[in-house]
């Protein structure tokens, strides 16, 4: 496992806290070049999704880049008649490409790298030996790289969003899920304070020309069997629902710190349970392959409350499945050496999509059919924050 | 000191160090079997009390929690995702881990073990913490059963292997014993072993062990069958004969014959079971057991899920 560095207790100047800049957008290698020197389709995420908005100098540890929005993780039928839905499937991810420039124009490569290129580590749930189901444990989660110390009586929020329904039938079973945040110290030597399992609640299927991934830029329309809703709230409007929010009271009374001035906390972990969903959905779909993981469906936020730099960790709206990089469905790459952003400094990312197919229909002559993927890029790490505060806490 | 390799210099130079010292290491690994497929079946359920306990005088060191569902063999109850509807929390000393109410299973889940899909359907790999040292003549006992039998009308026979790894204390050289059993139809759930034969250390200096591999392969007579194996079939318990402590390296109630484990719950490193690694503290990992001390282990599931599922804690006792 992968253990965060303990907090260095005679260390009175810094705290570290979690830190994701995200982006997810759709790439189509039918898009018009957005000029001559780029491919077909290459699209430059938004900068300002990678720039540190803080005061602070974020360190970057990992890199996530996952597909968003998919109902099947993979293609088994081989069926040329099929090829349109080629790249209508989380597997897709290995025909993408990525650049990436880091502040100064310093590219990481000199051509748009194989997504797949850059290495990874491991980070999967495990296949539960059964076909089409999704995972056996269902668990995403993030071991920060460094602990992240908070005061009594302030507490964590990581709160999960709707699940988007779909435009065939959704077999909208429960999917309860829970978060659990795990912290260093006492008698037991760690502990955790959760998020009881609550169903998610399914967003309705109202489809909106144009609509945008929150906080996001391009608009996600799914995969081949059924449009992903870009609207994710309820019917009363809401993306994170009341019920499915994390009380401060519910945190501070699980008493991790046990009357200790400030806990250790090392990580988080969210736990889908996806049984019910894929079973039901194994039934009513005639789906191509693997059922997908919800994590890379749902989108999250997470903040410290009373305490900390009060910035939200990530902007809200992030897909699970990139602000959980030590276990997720995403492709997730660690950095040899941890780099820094300073205030205001950014990262530049570009996609390309998998290049247009030809397809050859019986009895008829070939076509050429665009290529479309949704896919979401994030960098994880942690702000390092001078803390003149914390003699308060002690 | 230069010595022959061509005389018997060198093997009497390391026949005299098959005695070695400092502290020996040897795995451990305390289970139980929570069995909630009767649907009377009182909720929550604590471990015994002699289980979770450390009933040996020496140390040891609990490093990891693990857990893995039942395969009974039956459609209905045999599916490993349910392992996501059993809450457990640990108590010691009026102390509950990780929480007073009881977190789910794959809550625990803090460390990836997943090796290719087509792996670890079929082996569960575990490499020690510490390696346990065999002397020179030393063998491993090796029992196991299957927790369903072959089926005659379906099935021919199961080969089960075990295999441990290591090297040489002195050369440096990797070394590995396998063996294997043959279960057939007559052998039904009944307890056999691997010839000891397989496991001796025929060699000239002691062995550093450091880790097992336990690989199930598929039945014969399965004909267009998947030709992979399945870990959760095959249950099994080791004991080293000769040096160390000569105990069992696993405990389970007394109602378990043999202090089985299943082989899922082998796989620390590789296989197909939660596996949660404790938290360390002054960069020394897990909880350390004092002889007569241990935990209770409580397990609740969500209601109406009939399945039986294992936990167990796994570490090292520590020999000086």
């Amino acid at each position: 496992m992968f253990r965060p560095t303990p907090f260095q207790r005679d260390d009175d100047r810094f705290y570290y806290e979690p830190r994701a800049l995200w982006s997810v957008g759709r790439v189509n290698s039918a898009l018009p070049d957005q000029t001559a020197a780029k491919p077909a389709g290459f699209l430059t995420l938004p900068k300002e999704d990678f720039k540190n908005p803080s005061r602070y100098p974020i360190r970057i540890t990992h890199a996530c880049i996952s597909p968003v929005g998919y109902l099947f993780a993979n293609w088994v039928a081989q069926n040329p008649n099929k090829a349109a839905q080629y790249d209508q499937a989380m597997s897709s991810l290995g025909r993408m490409r990525i650049a990436i420039a880091f502040p100064k124009r310093s590219w990481i490569e000199r051509v748009n790298t194989d997504v797949m290129s850059f290495g990874t580590v491991p980070t999967a749930d495990l296949e539960p030996a059964l076909d089409r189901r999704s995972g056996l444990f269902g668990i995403s989660r993030w071991t920060f790289p460094e602990s992240y110390l908070l005061p009594r009586k302030a507490s964590i929020e990581i709160i999960l969003s709707t699940i988007s329904t779909y435009r065939t039938d959704d077999p909208q079973v429960d999917v309860p899920a829970c978060v659990i945040v795990h912290e260093r110290g006492g008698r037991m030597l760690g502990h955790g304070r959760w998020r009881r399992p609550a169903p998610l609640e399914y967003a309705p299927n109202v489809a909106v020309a144009g609509a945008a991934w929150p906080a996001g830029q391009t608009p996600i329309v799914g995969d081949f069997f059924a449009n992903l809703n870009n609207l994710v709230a309820n019917p009363q409007g809401q993306v994170f629902p009341p019920s499915q929010k994390w009380p401060s009271s519910d945190y501070n009374r699980q008493l991790g710190s046990r009357g200790l001035d400030y806990t250790e906390v090392q990580g988080f972990g969210v736990h889908i349970d996806q049984i019910d969903y894929d079973d039901a959905l194994d039934k009513s779909v005639n789906g191509p392959g693997d059922i997908a993981p919800i994590a890379q469906r749902i989108i999250t936020k997470g903040r410290t409350r009373d305490a900390g730099t009060g910035e939200q960790w990530w902007r809200d709206g992030a897909p699970l499945s990139l602000v959980t990089p030590t276990m997720t469905p995403a492709f997730v790459h660690k950095f040899a050496q941890p780099f820094e952003l300073g205030p205001g400094e950014g990262i530049e990312v570009g996609l390309q999509p998998p290049p247009p197919r030809t397809v050859q229909p019986p009895d008829a002559d070939p076509i050429i059919i665009a290529s479309s993927y949704n896919v979401g890029v994030s960098f994880c790490g942690y702000a390092v924050v001078q803390d003149d505060c914390k003699k308060v806490y002690r | 000191m230069v010595l022959d390799p061509n005389t018997n210099e060198l093997v009497t130079f390391l026949a005299q160090r098959n005695v070695m010292d400092g502290i020996l290491y040897e795995p451990r690994l305390y289970t139980q079997l929570f069995d909630f497929t009767d649907p009377d079946q009182v909720r929550p359920l604590a471990s015994d009390d002699a289980v979770f306990r450390n009933g040996e005088q020496y140390p040891v060191r609990i490093t990891h929690l693990v857990a893995a569902i039942r395969d009974t063999g039956v459609v209905q109850t045999r599916d490993p995702r349910f392992v996501q509807r059993f809450g457990v929390r640990l108590r010691a000393h009026d102390t509950y881990y990780m929480n007073d109410e009881f977190c789910l299973l794959p809550l625990f889940h803090n460390t990836v073990t997943s090796a290719a899909e087509v792996v670890s359907r079929s082996v569960s790999s575990w490499t020690f913490a510490h390696p346990t040292y065999m002397g020179a003549r030393d063998g491993f006992e090796v029992k196991l059963a299957l927790e369903y039998g072959v089926s005659a009308q379906f099935e021919e026979s199961i080969r089960v292997w075990v295999t441990f790894h290591g090297v040489g204390a002195i050369s440096r050289r990797p070394k590995q014993l396998t063996g294997y059993k043959d279960f057939v139809p007559a052998d039904g759930t009944a307890i056999r072993a691997i010839p000891i034969e397989f496991y001796r250390n025929d060699g000239t200096e002691p062995l550093e062990v450091t880790g097992i591999t336990v690989h199930v392969q598929a039945a014969d007579g399965l004909v267009g069958a998947d030709p992979s194996g399945n870990i959760r079939r095959v249950k099994l318990s080791v004991r080293q004969s000769g040096n160390g402590t000569n105990q069992r390296w696993t405990a389970t109630p007394t109602s378990e014959p043999g202090n089985l484990v299943p082989a899922s719950l082998w796989g620390l490193t590789t296989g197909r079971c939660v596996v949660h690694e404790l938290p360390e503290n002054d960069n020394y990992p897990g909880w350390l057991w004092y002889p007569n001390e241990g935990l209770t282990v409580e397990v609740m599931p969500n209601p109406n899920v009939d399945r039986a599922v294992y936990v167990g804690l796994v570490g090292h006792i520590c020999v000086k």
